[in-house]
């Protein structure tokens, strides 16, 4: 109750001042939607040429896609400022107040960097959900819901595990952004298709190493009946506990990293 | 009881060494040698409660680094530390209950937020009661006259302003011990007296442990009685203030008045620092060489004297000595 409080609190606070200043905001806003909307246009117009991406149809793509923008957003919202801003925090000894705060390091730095800039994209992502649901006849059942929210509940901590390993090694090398843009966005980057396109070696990639294909790719086959994967078809199932278990690695690997923490000269 | 004991204390920073120019920076791209640097040696002290400690040194002494680790922003590379019966690295959320913290370079203050609602935010976090938060707001208001600017964001105020809020916010969850790293650094007389006196009276109020490094030595005059001194990593020193400046002032500053000098044969423990104007000069004395009767028979033998000053000399002055001898920083 405190925690959820204080959350509030501090969420309400940052909320305020990212309004307060509202060019920057609307600016934000729309470069988000931009850049996700150009990604479903570029889905749309490959798909209308070709009809299909090894054997998966438009909406089935497109399903894909949402799945992984919705978790991404919002995991984003509390992740993307903290996380992205780690390495320079570390850097230039900022991090010094997290950790004399009588609340959990992680809790009150996620807090304080809760970020107000996806609101649209939570938009996007349901409606896209929405329309994919229609267009593929996937039954609205309560189960098929609540199964739903499982899959974006998992998917959402493997995004969050993701910002979290990637920039925690700030800790030990400082510089680290480049392994956020290498080992997230890049390899996220075969999340947009269907990985059975792609040459074994990267589906065992993003299966096995960084199993990003649970966000989207294996929940995915679940709904649209599919068992056309390379691996067990069990995996369809496994975004939950491999959100959980991911998770739990990040926040250990984040907590030897605060006690790695140099801080700087003052 | 102490309420900090170090014991032994130790931290090193790996740094990593990289090759001089362009082709150097590549070279340790593929071969990275790095280096040790202590930061603190082996430094054991412990505070009683109530205790008003002035942490002093050259920059880089090591000052900081001490703070950071009674914080339990940092890890001790070796040795113990116990701040109110607790490790703070290991327990921080405890620790961070038992301190407030202020850091004179760095701000804790969300830029966007005026001051009230900054308390308000820390009230919460810290779970002050209605009370205690009432009757600490308007303590530390009345005190560092903030009333004029409680309605302001952050940003927009002066670095004074900006001090004295960050204080009174370390403060609102009534913290056994007060942590400040240089607090009035860039501040103005006026403001810097304000905040000495807050500091007395807080003490003296609510007894709060207060360990303070700062480069101003009128800080630690006004407010300390204990000065803890370190170089290099090391403690050098550990006295009361009064002990502070008897034990390091080894001369005595003499200023006479004259109407004119009498031939007197010239004693080799007096040395003439400096004439100031005509008919009065500076003079500095060994203490040890001379007795103060001995100065004074000195000075009435070689002068017609108007008048006589004999003064140890200020802390500012001792402290710059005691660097000189030391190393360069």
């Amino acid at each position: 109750m405190y925690a959820l409080r204080l959350y509030m609190a501090f969420a309400k606070v940052r909320f305020m001042t990212q309004l307060e200043y509202r060019g920057e905001y609307f600016v934000r806003t729309l470069s988000k939607i931009i850049a996700w909307s150009t990604g479903f246009i570029m889905v749309m117009v490959l798909l209308t040429r070709f009809q299909a991406v090894g054997g998966w149809t438009v909406y089935e793509v497109l399903f894909l896609y949402a799945l992984n923008m919705l978790t991404h957003s919002l995991a984003g919202t509390f992740f993307m400022n903290s996380f992205e801003n780690l390495p320079r925090n570390i850097r230039q000894g900022v991090f010094d107040g997290v950790l004399t705060k009588p609340v959990s390091p992680l809790f009150y730095y996620v807090c304080t960097n809760v970020s107000a800039g996806y609101t649209s994209n939570y938009v996007i992502g349901v409606s896209v959900l929405v329309v994919c649901f229609a267009k593929l006849s996937i039954p609205v059942t309560l189960l098929n819901i609540v199964w739903l929210i499982a899959v974006i509940l998992g998917g959402c901590l493997i995004q969050a595990a993701g910002f979290i390993l990637t920039n925690v090694p700030a800790f030990w090398i400082l510089k680290s952004e480049s392994l956020m843009t290498l080992f997230f966005d890049d390899v996220k980057s075969f999340l947009q298709y269907p990985i059975t396109i792609y040459a074994v070696g990267i589906q065992v990639l993003v299966t096995f190493v960084l199993p990003y294909a649970f966000i989207s790719f294996y929940p995915a086959q679940y709904f649209l009946g599919r068992e056309d994967a390379l691996f067990h078809p069990l995996f369809q199932y496994l975004t939950l506990p491999v959100g959980a278990l991911l998770y739990f690695v990040a926040v250990k690997v984040w907590n030897i990293g605060i006690n790695r923490y140099n801080s700087t000269g003052s | 009881m102490a309420i900090i004991e170090m014991k032994n204390v130790c931290k090193d920073f790996k740094i990593y060494k990289r090759g001089k120019g362009f082709w150097g920076g590549v070279k340790s791209l593929f071969a990275r040698k790095d280096e040790i640097k202590s930061a603190v040696k082996d430094i054991s002290f412990s505070i009683k409660p109530g205790e008003l400690v002035g942490y002093i040194g050259s920059n880089g002494a090591g000052k900081s680094t001490t703070v950071k680790m009674l914080s339990g922003i940092l890890l001790p590379t070796s040795g113990d530390i116990r701040v109110n019966g607790i490790v703070p690295s290991a327990n921080r959320k405890q620790n961070a209950m038992n301190i407030g913290i202020v850091f004179g370079q760095r701000s804790q203050l969300n830029w966007d937020l005026p001051t009230e609602d900054a308390f308000e935010l820390y009230r919460r976090m810290y779970r002050v009661s209605d009370a205690v938060y009432k009757r600490n707001v308007d303590m530390f208001v009345e005190l560092m006259q903030m009333q004029d600017f409680l309605r302001k964001p952050v940003r927009q105020l002066s670095l004074g302003q900006k001090m004295r809020a960050e204080i009174s916010i370390a403060l609102l969850h009534d913290p056994k011990i007060l942590y400040l790293d240089e607090p009035t650094i860039g501040l103005d007389v006026l403001v810097k007296d304000r905040i000495r006196d807050f500091i007395r009276r807080l003490n003296a109020e609510k007894k709060t442990t207060v360990i303070l490094t700062t480069h101003d030595m009128t800080d630690i005059d006004r407010i300390c009685d204990r000065i803890i001194m370190i170089d290099q990593g090391r403690l050098i020193s550990d006295t009361t203030l009064e002990g502070f400046k008897a034990g390091n002032a080894e001369a005595y500053n003499v200023i006479v008045e004259y109407t004119h000098a009498i031939d007197a044969p010239p004693d080799p423990r007096v040395k003439l620092l400096k004439t100031i104007g005509e008919g009065r000069a500076l003079f500095t004395v060994d203490r040890q060489a001379m007795t103060v009767n001995e100065i004074l028979e000195y000075f009435s033998r070689a002068y017609k004297i108007t008048d006589i000053s004999i003064k140890r000399p200020e802390i500012e002055e001792i402290v710059r000595n005691l660097y000189q001898k030391m190393s360069p920083s």
